[in-house]
């Protein structure tokens, strides 16, 4: 219980914000450009361009796995009218392997904020069966609660996040004095 | 040293504005301000002089000392609460300065004949329609309260010593007719009540003494509510940014209305939205650094198990190896020991 409060997804807010609070029972490693990204950790926007290398680690291939990327402080953080905005959604992907293997339903977006620091969440479910995912009209306003309860995903396993602004300063005070 | 346009004023027919406000703010500040004179000496131990000697000066130190350790000691239940505290005293502090010579001057008792002088004579006419606040005028040195004591000490003396603190406020006294003042007061009355908590009686002071350019002074139930309400209104631009309690810019945006014009709360209003998002960008911010460090500790205290386990089977390695080795030179060696043992150590006689 005394890890609970120290676990960054929750001093973060991804649990509470994006996900309830679980128990995190896979292993999932998600590379930028060959460099392991840790939590809270920050990025820039010409790091995350392409879509990184998610490894999921275990034993049995048979194990499938749905992988879905999430920017809640869309389109900034004060105002997060969009929250949350899908950036990306691979399922089917097999235990031991990396998301190259799964399938693609919502292709990767590359994160653009442009008001703010945003939160960029990977939340990683296991699946009981091979399943049709069907992608979202629109990828704003997703609700990754919603996703899991309609797949009968569950509770996630795993979630790693990371931050990111604009390329040059966190675009500031817009309008509004 | 009479007003006659002051005992006029008193009987303004506000009565419906008093009593509800007269408590409720002073009750709310639960500070050294709400106790009466002889709780307050009592309070200090019977360190403080007889109060009716001591300067004016003297006594609001005294009561500043109070409320600071008083403030001290309620710090801890909130850190809005000490926030007010630490804006209450800066403000206060600012009000002495502010007093003025006459008053400082004065003895506390001076100071209370003249207070008591002045409700006297009013006293029968506001009687018809408003209870309490002669009641309270008719208490004794001992029985008023703190508050009450400064609020009509401050105002009191500023009308008499018009020259010096506020030349407006004591010409336009006198002749201010009656009629104007209700509806200006409702807004002030809205003010004041809520205002009370984060700024208290040192602001008071403090806009007695600053001047009364918008005028509106004079009128009905206590000549200090609308003055101390100015004095917010002047104060409320500068103050609002370096107060920390947030119900201050809701409440403030319902009472100014009639007040300003409406430039001026617009601009208000704007500088409180914007005070709120800093406030929760930061916080944000702070999360985000905390999230962080955390993930950096677990990183480390992980890392350095793996290193601790990696090294340890290292060094079993190294020994297994080390074993074998020996084993194996050993068991290679069998045969040949005797050999190695059956040299010649001694070569016998020719």
């Amino acid at each position: 219980m005394f890890n609970m409060s120290r676990d960054p997804l929750v001093v973060g807010h991804v649990v509470g914000d994006i996900v309830d609070p679980f128990i995190t029972t896979a292993s999932m490693r998600v590379f930028y450009n060959n460099k392991e990204i840790t939590n809270g950790s920050e990025l820039k926007p010409s790091q995350v361009m392409n879509d990184p290398r998610v490894h999921i680690g275990g034993r049995d291939m048979r194990t499938l796995y749905t992988l879905v990327m999430v920017d809640p402080d869309a389109p900034s953080p004060s105002n997060p009218t969009k929250r949350e905005n899908l950036h990306w959604l691979v399922t089917d992907i097999p235990e031991t392997t990396d998301t190259s293997f799964g399938n693609e339903i919502v292709p990767y977006e590359s994160p653009r904020p442009t008001a703010g620091i945003h939160r960029f969440v990977f939340v990683l479910f296991r699946q009981t069966v091979r399943q049709t995912t069907y992608a979202p009209g629109w990828r704003s306003n997703f609700n990754t609660r919603d996703f899991a309860a309609i797949y009968n995903l569950g509770s996630p396993v795993a979630a790693v996040y990371f931050n990111c602004q604009r390329e040059n300063g966190c675009g500031g005070r817009r309008y509004i004095r | 040293m009479e007003f006659p346009g002051g005992s006029g004023r008193q009987q303004q027919p506000e009565p419906e504005n008093l009593p509800p406000m007269t408590p409720l703010p002073l009750a709310r500040q639960g500070s050294v301000y709400s106790l009466t004179f002889d709780e307050f000496q009592t309070a200090l131990g019977g360190a403080g002089k007889d109060f009716g000697s001591m300067n004016m000066d003297e006594l609001l130190r005294s009561i500043w000392t109070a409320e600071e350790t008083h403030a001290v000691a309620s710090a801890s239940a909130a850190s809005a609460a000490a926030a007010d505290h630490a804006a209450r005293a800066s403000i206060q502090r600012q009000g002495s300065l502010t007093l003025p010579r006459t008053l400082s001057q004065k003895t506390v008792d001076e100071v209370w004949r003249d207070i008591a002088y002045f409700g006297g004579p009013s006293a029968a006419p506001v009687e018809a329609e408003a209870p309490p606040p002669p009641a309270q005028r008719q208490q004794t040195l001992g029985e008023i309260t703190l508050e009450e004591f400064l609020v009509r000490a401050g105002v009191v003396r500023e009308d008499m010593t018009a020259p010096p603190a506020v030349p407006p406020l004591a010409v336009p006294a006198p002749p201010r007719p009656p009629p104007p003042q209700p509806p200006m007061l409702f807004p002030h009355s809205n003010v004041f009540a809520p205002m009370v908590p984060p700024l208290p009686f040192g602001a008071g002071l403090m806009s007695g003494a600053v001047g009364q350019g918008d005028g509106a002074a004079a009128p009905a139930v206590s000549p200090v509510r609308p003055i101390a309400s100015n004095g917010f209104g002047k104060m409320e631009g500068g103050d609002l940014s370096s107060l920390s309690p947030s119900p201050v810019p809701y409440v403030f945006n319902g009472g100014l209305r009639g007040r300003k014009a409406p430039a001026m709360e617009k601009v208000v209003e704007r500088r409180q939205r914007r005070m709120i998002k800093n406030r929760e960008s930061a916080a944000r911010s702070r999360q985000r650094k905390q999230a962080y460090m955390m993930e950096l500790e677990a990183e480390v205290a992980k890392l350095k198990e793996m290193n601790d386990e990696l090294q340890k089977k290292q060094v079993e390695m190294l020994e297994k190896q080390k074993n074998e080795v020996l084993e194996r030179r050993s068991r290679q060696v069998g045969p040949t020991a005797k050999r190695i043992c059956l040299r010649r150590t001694l070569t016998g006689p020719w």
